[in-house]
């Protein structure tokens, strides 16, 4: 029995001793459980940001290495046109000199001469030298030679020379040999591809530059290729795509920091975001319309001038096959202008381009010089006929994108803070809202308040340490053991209260800041839905103002030309 | 549903929102012909009927007029509309209504009051000061202006 009883007692040691060891670990992972539920929703706020700046650095850098690209690669772009393309620039420069030491008379004819086979020599390929030499050689009468260089400069580019002959001879007041080189010009364009140059001449004949009897035929004439246009298949689509497209291309950017806390914590602000840039186009559209049309156009001093600028505008432009280059040009400044968004950068780009390639049917050229006058060497007077001419076709794809947007415009945006989420619409109470977000914070305050219990490792001590003061008649040592476990169950019990009002007072903090979030949120998108309204409204203006552009105001053909012209 | 005012005098044959769309024909309607018809203007006296579909004159519109108006305006060969969508002007608390061109009925529905398909997503468009009337195709809305100026857009 003796020894029965001393296994017992060495057993019951190590049994109380491990007890000891196990309530203390429970109570370590308690308290580590504890923590880890306090701190949950915590940690998955910070990992949310965490990854909400991550994917915004990736971007950032990526836009970062896209502009650097587009940087280096700009400049060796700029270094191969200079390279392959600066004796043009050389021409193009005496071009307009040239013609005015014609004019005055200062300069001899050997020098001009000389002048011009200097270019002949330094630009082959290029229709402006022989056509310099051919302009020369009838200067001085000398016809053989003049004849020669027509013909190769004719060969060179038929069109840019007839164009460039019908100027210089209506400045020289030759209207009728003028009118030949013009007429010349327009019979052999095809309205569903015509050359930039165009433009030029649209912008001659809008100004009255050729005077009202070339004013009447090129009138008549465009007045046939619209009605041969418009009565093709599939016209009408093309031509609302074409001007849905240029004018998607005035979207502005909207700014994420505009509305920090909702782009921050609206899982709906992509769609807010869109929206508001789709209605803040209005104003682009507005102001763009508006610059075209407001002040007087600014009417040449003398037609000597006038014709000088449209020969600048004819000569200075680049020529076809620098094309592909002032293309790439083009496309790597708008991912710098864009800051290296590419995608955007592209977009922008694509609407660009057209204004820059080399063919265009006469629509595509009217919407070019509407829209990208610069690229498309347009003056403001060009560009107000080609609006007045495509009014309709404006108005059209603009009510479609200003019926689309309100259409698409979301009804009702999501807020989440936390584990707290609501659908907010027009229609929704602030007060409402507030009482629901502190319901769920006040629920939630209270299961973790309701979780601190008297349980684990102190209630087992609790429970166990009378037994073992009991078992103390036989091993007195064992009242040290209970007095232990006693002691530690009543500090635990004691620490029940603190670490509730911890959790409470926890909860309370959560609340507030929820509660501060909302308010911030609900105050942006009512900022929000102020300024979506606003700028809708703005669509209504820029509807009076193209509906109220007297088309006949700008038209080519007016009646009396036309009668005179037929008299 | 809401408030449902018969316009021919006889009993409304209940409809379901499938059966209402297939009663355009795809020659009428949908991606049929006549697409290209959908943004010509609107004739004046086809804006004033539908913009005053109610005009606060319940039983006194002249549907026979109303009908041969719309007729006229799509005329053969035309997409034509499953029905068209409007502000009510009847006062609180309804807010748009529906001429149900199968049906041959005008619907109230109240602030709130669900719309049906294919109407629900034309609501608030209905409800833009800058447009008469909406008109409801299977596959898109035309926004009608005061003008007469028809916008359509796919939905």
């Amino acid at each position: 029995m003796a020894d029965i009883r001393a296994i017992d007692q060495g057993v019951l040691n190590r049994i109380a001793s491990e007890i000891g060891q196990l309530n203390t670990q429970q109570a370590q992972i308690g308290m580590v459980v504890d923590r880890v539920q306090t701190h949950q929703f915590e940690m998955d706020n910070r990992l949310q940001a965490l990854a909400t700046q991550f994917s915004e650095y990736l971007e950032a850098d990526r836009r970062a290495k896209e502009l650097q690209l587009a940087e280096t690669r700009i400049v060796k772009v700029r270094q191969e046109l200079e390279t392959t393309y600066g004796h043009y620039a050389d021409v193009r420069r005496r071009a307009v000199g040239i013609l005015q030491a014609i004019d005055v008379g200062v300069v001899t004819h050997e020098t001009i001469q000389g002048t011009t086979e200097d270019v002949m020599m330094a630009a082959p390929r290029y229709w402006l030298a022989p056509a310099l030499v051919a302009l020369a050689g009838w200067a001085r009468d000398d016809r053989p030679l003049a004849e020669r260089a027509l013909g190769e400069a004719l060969a060179r580019d038929v069109d840019k020379v007839a164009l460039f002959f019908a100027l210089v001879l209506r400045r020289s007041e030759r209207p009728d040999s003028s009118a030949r080189w013009l007429g010349h010009f327009f019979a052999r364009q095809d309205p569903t591809a015509l050359s930039r140059e165009l433009v030029v001449l649209l912008d001659a004949v809008a100004t009255g530059a050729f005077g009202p009897q070339a004013k009447a035929i090129v009138g008549l004439n465009i007045q046939e290729w619209i009605d041969t246009l418009t009565a093709a298949e599939g016209f009408l689509p093309e031509q609302h795509g074409r001007w849905r497209e240029a004018l998607l291309a005035l979207t502005p950017q909207v700014a994420d920091t505009k509305y920090k806390t909702l782009s921050t914590a609206s899982p709906t602000w992509g769609a807010l975001r869109d929206s508001l840039a789709a209605v803040q186009r209005n104003q682009h559209v507005l102001v763009h319309f508006q610059r075209i049309f407001e002040g007087e156009l600014q009417v040449p001093r003398d037609i000597e001038e006038h014709i000088d600028e449209l020969l600048d505008s004819l000569v200075e432009r680049f020529d076809p096959e620098e094309l592909p280059l002032r293309e790439r040009e083009a496309e790597l400044q708008a991912i710098i202008d864009w800051s290296g968004d590419r995608d955007a950068a592209l977009q922008r780009f694509e609407s660009t381009r057209q204004a820059l390639a080399e063919q265009v049917d006469f629509m595509g050229l009217l919407t070019n010089a509407a829209m990208h006058a610069q690229e498309a060497g347009a003056s403001r007077g060009t560009q107000r006929l080609a609006v007045a001419m495509s009014r309709p076709w404006i108005v059209a794809a603009h009510d479609e994108l200003v019926a689309t947007a309100r259409h698409e415009a979301p009804a009702s945006i999501e807020l989440a803070v936390d584990d707290w989420s609501a659908t907010v619409d027009g229609d929704s109470s602030e007060d409402d809202l507030l009482a629901d977000l502190r319901r769920h914070f006040d629920a939630s305050t209270q299961a973790a308040v309701d979780a601190v219990k008297f349980r684990g490792g102190p209630l087992v001590a609790a429970i166990a340490a009378p037994v073992v003061a009991l078992t103390a008649i036989a091993a007195p040592f064992l009242l040290v053991i209970a007095a232990g476990l006693a002691a530690w169950a009543i500090y635990s019990y004691t620490q029940l209260q603190p670490r509730r009002a911890a959790a409470r007072e926890e909860g309370e903090k959560r609340k507030e800041n929820a509660e501060a979030w909302l308010r911030n949120s609900l105050t942006e998108y009512v900022d929000y839905r102020a300024e979506w309204e606003r700028c809708d409204r703005q669509a209504e203006d820029v509807r009076a103002l193209l509906t109220s552009i007297a088309a006949d105001e700008y038209a080519l053909a007016r009646e009396d030309d036309v009668r005179t012209v037929i008299a | 549903m809401g408030v449902t005012r018969r316009l021919l005098g006889r009993e409304r044959v209940h409809q379901s929102a499938e059966e209402r769309v297939r009663v355009v024909s795809p020659a009428q309607g949908g991606t049929g012909g006549g697409q290209a018809l959908l943004g010509r203007p609107r004739s004046r006296r086809y804006l004033e009927s539908a913009a005053h579909l109610d005009a606060g004159t319940a039983g006194k519109v002249d549907v026979s007029e109303l009908a041969a108006t719309i007729a006229a305006e799509f005329g053969a060969g035309a997409a034509f509309p499953v029905g068209l969508l409007s502000r009510c002007y009847l006062g609180a608390p309804y807010e748009v209504h529906i001429l149900d061109l199968a049906g041959e009925i005008v619907e109230h529905y109240t602030v709130g009051q669900p719309l049906p398909f294919p109407y629900a997503g034309a609501r608030r468009l209905a409800l833009h000061p800058s447009y008469v009337a909406i008109e409801v195709y299977p596959d898109r809305f035309v926004c009608l202006h005061e003008d007469g100026t028809a916008t359509p857009i796919a939905t």
